[in-house]
């Protein structure tokens, strides 16, 4: 089944979700394919029918609503075509559906209305031991970093928390602010990036909010700094292992006119 | 349902301090495996250079995705009748 036809089912049923994982990255393209549909839906009994003849639409199984609020994560699977629909309550660094919506919106161009995770909670989400997650979470990096070339997006502490790098900081209008995002920034994944880049190091190092790893890094001698953070695989271990942190409010790319 | 579904698990937390030396100490495995048999065995790194240059349009990005998600299907399906013979 199409990605499109699976959404298209969601909504006549009036589900209240948001797309999330690896089709999430699909329709922001980032991602170039994902084999299942995962979906956070809105924990209530109401919608629970809704999901559960939803995912009979989908994956020709009916579940039973009170089974859909009660498992964090179902996986249905059609024995017939293997189209998969992945329910979820909640996920890494989202912990309900409030807080996907507060940071999920419309897909430009996409002529069905539904909210789908944007880049910097479904990075956040990816954060895990699997490694087709931190193959997405490359992919994500890649593509908000040629939004960034491209001046599509404004470029905030936390875009650059995704995808700084020496390019990127060598924007005029990314290095004429540098020292003080440096200076000042909660993010631990752009005080990492900073350090690997040798970008403003003192001004990271002074930096009130910095994150215990940074700290860290920062104190070992030179030889075993650069271990750690020269070689890309090497900077990408380290910057899986550091939280994004996401507004309470939630947040949204914002486009550049 | 899929009774025990797939999903990936969160990292572990760790102190900072910690968690560095843990990413140095499998470094530094990787040095001595690698010195020991004369192969070096430092993961292949992401490169900006591994991204599409040129990002198509919506309509084409998904096009494409649902021609894999055809080819899947069509795999899907061959293997239930095989299995089914």
């Amino acid at each position: 089944m199409k990605l499109r036809e699976e959404l298209e089912i969601l909504v006549a049923n009036k589900v209240e979700f948001v797309v999330i994982g690896g089709q999430a990255g699909v329709l922001r393209q980032a991602i170039e394919f994902s084999h299942d549909l995962d979906i956070i839906i809105r924990a209530t009994p109401a919608n629970a029918e809704r999901v559960a003849a939803a995912v009979e639409g989908i994956a020709g199984v009916h579940p039973d609503p009170d089974l859909v609020l009660g498992r964090d994560f179902q996986q249905y699977i059609d024995p017939a075509t293997g189209t998969e629909i992945d329910v979820h309550l909640k996920l890494i660094a989202i912990p309900d559906y409030e807080t996907a919506l507060r940071n999920a919106g419309p897909i430009d161009g996409f002529d069905l209305d539904v909210a789908v995770l944007e880049f910097p909670a479904l990075y956040a989400s990816k954060r895990t031991d699997r490694p087709r997650d931190a193959v997405h979470r490359r992919a994500i990096e890649d593509r908000l970093r040629r939004l960034v070339l491209d001046s599509r997006i404004e470029v905030d502490d936390i875009v650059l928390a995704c995808c700084l790098d020496p390019e990127i900081a060598s924007l005029q209008s990314v290095s004429s602010r540098l020292e003080s995002v440096a200076a000042s920034t909660h993010q631990p994944l752009l005080q990492a990036r900073l350090t690997a880049f040798d970008l403003h190091v003192e001004a990271v190092r002074a930096n009130p909010h910095l994150h215990d790893a940074v700290r860290a890094v920062l104190g070992l001698d030179a030889g075993l700094r650069e271990k750690l953070v020269s070689h890309p695989a090497r900077l990408a271990a380290l910057l899986s292992r550091l939280p994004l942190q996401l507004p309470p409010n939630g947040y949204h790319v914002r486009g550049r006119p | 349902m899929i009774d025990r579904p797939q999903r990936g698990r969160p990292l572990p937390e760790r102190p900072g301090d910690v968690l560095v030396r843990e990413l140095l100490d499998e470094i530094e495995l990787d040095e001595r495996l690698g010195r020991s048999i004369g192969v070096d065995l430092t993961p292949p790194g992401p490169d900006a250079s591994h991204a599409p240059v040129v990002y198509p349009p919506l309509s084409v990005w998904l096009e494409r995705a649902d021609e894999v998600s055809a080819l899947r299907e069509g795999a899907w399906r061959a293997e239930r009748a095989s299995s089914k013979k």
